[in-house]
């Protein structure tokens, strides 16, 4: 039977890392990988969704299994990662063949992937159907892609079966047996679900809409006295303990939708979510004109208590904004989020939202390099050019990577769950989902303004210098121009201030840049979508190819993300910066984006502190704005953090789409997080 | 019609209700030993030196019309004596070591300044305050704001030592909405010698004002070595007990800004004491309160 998981809380943290498999429940990895390898000797012409499907049902069937007697759950599955060894495998040689005689586009102007990693499964159809529900939905159908989708279903039935020999038990036998009637059951499929499809080789990156999909199991549970409230919230976290136990800590946190109508179970999770304290579990929350206010209320209270992986939805101006491009007003209202802040509907869309990248800031290096301007406006005008350039050669890259996706990861265990696809017979890497954009996300907005609000203001303006010195400045790193970058940084104008002058230069990209992306089609039957969220990981990489800029960076610095001013610059303040973010057109960006506020916690502090928050988010909704995450730090208690960290082990930041603890941080990103702590306060 | 202003501060949370943008004047017509905003104490324009900020290029120095601004061996020396802030070395100051207090500013651009912030007042019932210094020196400043902001739905209120004529209260009153008034101790002596004045103006417009209707926050900044103290405090309590009118009183304990008056070349009159404890905040309240009076915290 399961401790409380107060009592038992660090070893359920570890539960991964120590996990002793059976040698006699299952195959080693050689000689799982000698069954593939026969295999593909036997059947060389067979499809490879047929081939993939077979590696799953293997692994379900015989890769080796572990139970824990003292969990709730059950999930454990050596599968030694095959499945994703196989697709790198065809990665590899289909990219090869792709792009072997290509040049690639200019270093750090903008990338492009496979996204096979942004996935939402109709978590509906899953609850509604369970697992034996979902096979006979395909069973007999003739074809490849029915016959992939009923194997592995047909595997996880295996799997389970399995499970419940190795550890008796009523949830698993109905799960068997059919769809999950209990909460306990929901959550139980959910989490083995999670870990298949991942393991099959997508990332899930949405967990649904929890309070809404699960509310009935628990209303069902209370209403028979099977459950009580306070069991439905030890089974939740140690449900939600597994995503963190997963990664420990290190990955972009596992999103779970709220609201925007909400229940008892909408607070119950709140509840968990605050008293948990975790980064790994990442809250979603729609607030619409119905959502009372003791919702937002509860929320508040999570970002009081540090329990700040969470982002707030502007709900009206999401499902306007989905409804404006392309989905219908039914699908738009059944939106969740992917990964960050990307909205899509759920189980209905495949939206690839890390597919493509642009830097902005690129193209100020690269119009600088190559010519002379009478004019600002000319500049201007040629740094726009240059990026739709930039953009039309990442996209026609990102399309014929998306040409490859069915030859490198088909995926009928996520396809099964979505009803376009059965009827379709096809599988959502050949756009068999409903819907089907590509994302891409343009890094390094506020370098990029901010570099062209300097350019004018030291070459046209005050005329500080020529546009060649500036050149030449750039070229040195700065070095040596230390009076012309203190000019730069300190008396150009800069974004987030609400400096007119400066916000519609913003207002220029980006009404250039969203709606040009929002029209390219895509290699699926649909367009892109553009986003404006910025991932770390573009950031550091695209930075790391950016010389230093006129906005005064230096070169190889990471770029700014989201609509976020540059660390420090910001100095007007959060109204301000709200701003002028929401100047912006922000529904030319349905593949999301959001603005992170750092806020001192005097201003959060008590009742009044609560209203404040509320305040700040009413007032960012009411002017345009999409979402809002929060920091709530001193700069004080960072430097100390930064000194003591073994004391300041649980203190998260947010780190763009998601939550870190602090001291896992390199020093230099501790370093940016101070410099905006000292700003707010 | 200017106002002398020191600094513009958005997304103030404690300056009376829900957000708001407060306005620092400058100039003030007490001098309290603890003051934390001494950039606001003289009423004449001046220049803050930020040494931290200081990279020692002696543009204030090759600038400055009347070599205020000189270097020794590398380090910075200003001679406050000679300076009439004109603010030339303050533009000429690329890392911002220099700062400028006491920028004039018309009504309409303190009017707009405020008014970029109004979806926040809206939605946190919050508005515009007027602080410093002593903002009532400017009051026919005030007054003008007021009026446009009034005009525009904005609430308004005015943080004040009280020590001021009352014709200064009667020029911004027909459009404040909300008074934070300060009050520090009830014992004339005691005050005159740690504020540089005597009470009797303050209690007796507090008085008048308090027969106004226009609410009124009386907010006491908590002192040690001075009101920090179960008898000075009970006295204030009384003689506040008496007044009507009077929403709350909200306590501001002591808290440190010693760099501010090396900034500002002033010397620094800070008490040398520790900052008041949670407890020692909690047990002055507990004082007031047993006079009757709301203590906001």
């Amino acid at each position: 039977m399961p401790r409380p998981f107060a009592e038992v809380r660090e070893r359920l943290e570890r539960q991964y890392l120590e996990v002793e498999f059976d040698p006699a429940s299952g195959l080693s990895k050689e000689e799982l990988f000698a069954e593939l390898n026969r295999h593909r000797a036997e059947h060389p012409e067979e499809p490879r969704i047929l081939t993939r499907a077979w590696l799953f049902h293997l692994l379900c069937s015989r890769a080796r299994i572990a139970v824990d007697p003292e969990d709730y759950f059950v999930d454990q599955l050596e599968h030694h990662n095959l499945l994703l060894e196989l697709r790198n495998e065809w990665w590899r040689e289909e990219e090869g063949r792709e792009f072997a005689n290509d040049s690639p586009p200019a270093p750090g102007t903008c990338s492009s992937i496979v996204d096979t990693s942004h996935t939402c499964p109709n978590w509906r159809n899953l609850l509604r159907y369970g697992i034996r529900g979902l096979r006979d939905r395909v069973a007999g159908r003739p074809g490849a892609f029915y016959e992939a989708v009923a194997l592995v279903y047909e595997g996880v039935l295996v799997l389970l079966q399995r499970f419940e020999a190795a550890r008796p038990s009523p949830v698993l036998r109905s799960l068997i047996a059919g769809p999950p009637q209990t909460f306990h059951e929901a959550l139980q499929l959910a989490y083995l679900y999670h870990e298949l499809q991942e393991m099959e080789g997508e990332a899930v990156r949405s967990m649904g809409r929890f309070d809404l999909l699960y509310h009935p199991f628990y209303a069902a549970d209370l209403e028979a006295d099977r459950l009580t409230r306070e069991q439905a919230k030890e089974l939740l976290k140690y449900f939600w303990i597994k995503f963190f136990a997963k990664t420990q800590g290190k990955m972009f946190g596992k999103p779970f939708l709220l609201g925007p109508e909400v229940n008892e179970l909408s607070y119950l999770a709140l509840e968990a979510f605050r008293e948990m304290h975790t980064t790994e579990v990442k809250l979603h929350l729609r607030v619409g004109e119905h959502t009372p206010p003791e919702f937002l209320d509860a929320a508040a209270e999570c970002l009081q208590a540090g329990a700040t992986s969470l982002e707030v939805l502007n709900d009206r101006a999401q499902v306007e904004m989905l409804c404006q491009h392309g989905r219908s007003q039914k699908d738009a209202e059944d939106y969740i989020i992917i990964g960050c802040c990307e909205p899509a509907v759920m189980g209905q869309e495949m939206n690839c939202s890390g597919a493509a990248a642009l830097n902005l800031a690129k193209p100020v290096e690269m119009v600088l390099v190559s010519g002379e301007y009478d004019c600002f406006e000319d500049l201007r005008q040629a740094y726009l050019e240059t990026l739709g350039a930039v953009f039309a050669r990442c996209a026609e890259d990102t399309r014929r990577r998306e040409r490859l996706w069915p030859r490198i990861n088909p995926s009928p265990l996520l396809s099964g769950t979505m009803d376009s696809c059965l009827e379709q017979g096809r599988d959502v890497s050949e756009a068999g989902a409903k819907y089907n954009v590509t994302g891409c996300t343009l890094v390094g907005l506020a370098n990029a303004v901010d570099s062209l609000a300097a350019i004018r203001h030291l070459v046209y303006e005050e005329r500080r210098c020529t546009l060649a010195e500036l050149r030449q400045a750039l070229a040195a790193n700065w070095e040596g121009y230390e009076e012309l970058r203190l000019a730069a940084l300190h008396r150009a104008p800069k974004w987030g201030n609400n400096d007119d002058r400066v916000d519609q230069l913003a207002v220029q990209i980006t009404d250039f840049i969203g709606p040009r992306i929002n029209r390219e089609p895509n290699a699926r039957g649909g367009v892109f979508h553009a986003a404006l969220f910025g991932i770390i990981g573009s950031a550091k990489f695209f930075g790391e190819q950016t010389g230093a800029l006129p906005d005064g960076r230096l070169a190889g610095t990471p770029l700014t993300m989201n609509t976020s001013a540059t660390t420090g610059r910001d100095r007007g303040g959060v109204t301000s910066l709200i701003n002028s973010v929401t100047k912006l057109d922000l529904s030319q960006f349905p593949m999301g984006t959001t603005l992170d506020l750092t806020l001192h916690p005097s201003v959060a502090k008590g009742e009044e502190g609560r209203d404040n928050v509320g305040a700040i988010i009413r007032s960012h909704f009411a002017q345009g704005g999409m979402a809002l995450q929060f920091n709530l730090f001193d700069a004080g208690v960072l430097r100390e953090a930064q000194r003591n960290p073994e004391q300041y082990a649980s203190l998260q930041v947010r780190l763009c789409g998601w939550n870190v603890r602090f001291v896992d941080l390199a020093l230099e990103e501790q370093e940016l997080f101070i410099t905006r702590a000292e700003a707010a306060g | 019609m200017t106002g002398r202003l020191v600094s513009v501060q958005r997304l103030c949370v404690h300056d009376g209700p829900g957000i708001r943008t407060t306005l620092f004047l400058k100039g003030c017509s007490l001098a309290c030993r603890w003051c934390h905003n001494p950039e606001t104490l003289s009423p004449k324009p001046e220049i803050g030196f930020h040494a931290r900020k200081c990279v020692g290029c002696g543009k204030c120095a090759e600038v400055c019309p009347q070599g205020a601004h000189s270097f020794v061996e590398g380090s910075h020396h200003f001679d406050r004596g000679s300076c009439t802030a004109c603010g030339k070395c303050v533009a000429a100051c690329l890392p911002g070591a220099l700062e400028y207090y006491g920028r004039e500013v018309s009504v309409e651009e303190a009017v707009a300044a405020v008014l970029e912030d109004r979806t926040f007042y809206a939605t946190s019932g919050g508005g515009c305050t007027v602080s410093g210094g002593e903002p009532l020196l400017q009051a026919q400043f005030c007054a003008e704001l007021f009026r446009a902001l009034h005009a525009a739905g904005v609430h308004c209120a005015v943080d004040t030592s009280g020590a001021v004529s009352w014709q200064s209260f009667e020029t911004v009153l027909p459009y404040t909405d909300l008074f934070l008034y300060d009050v520090k101790h009830i014992d004339e002596q005691i005050h005159r010698e740690h504020t540089g004045s005597g009470n009797g103006m303050i209690l007796e417009n507090l008085t008048r004002l308090a027969e106004s209707g226009v609410p009124i926050e009386v907010r006491i900044p908590l002192i040690p070595g001075f009101n920090a103290n179960q008898e000075s405090l009970s006295a204030l309590g009384k003689w506040l007990s008496r007044m009507p009118n009077i929403a709350r009183v909200r306590l501001l304990p002591y808290h440190l800004a010693r760099s501010k008056y090396e900034t500002v070349g002033r010397r620094d009159t800070m008490p040398q004491a520790p900052i008041p404890t949670p407890e020692q905040v909690r047990e002055a309240a507990a004082v007031l309160e047993g006079w009757g009076l709301e203590v906001g915290r």
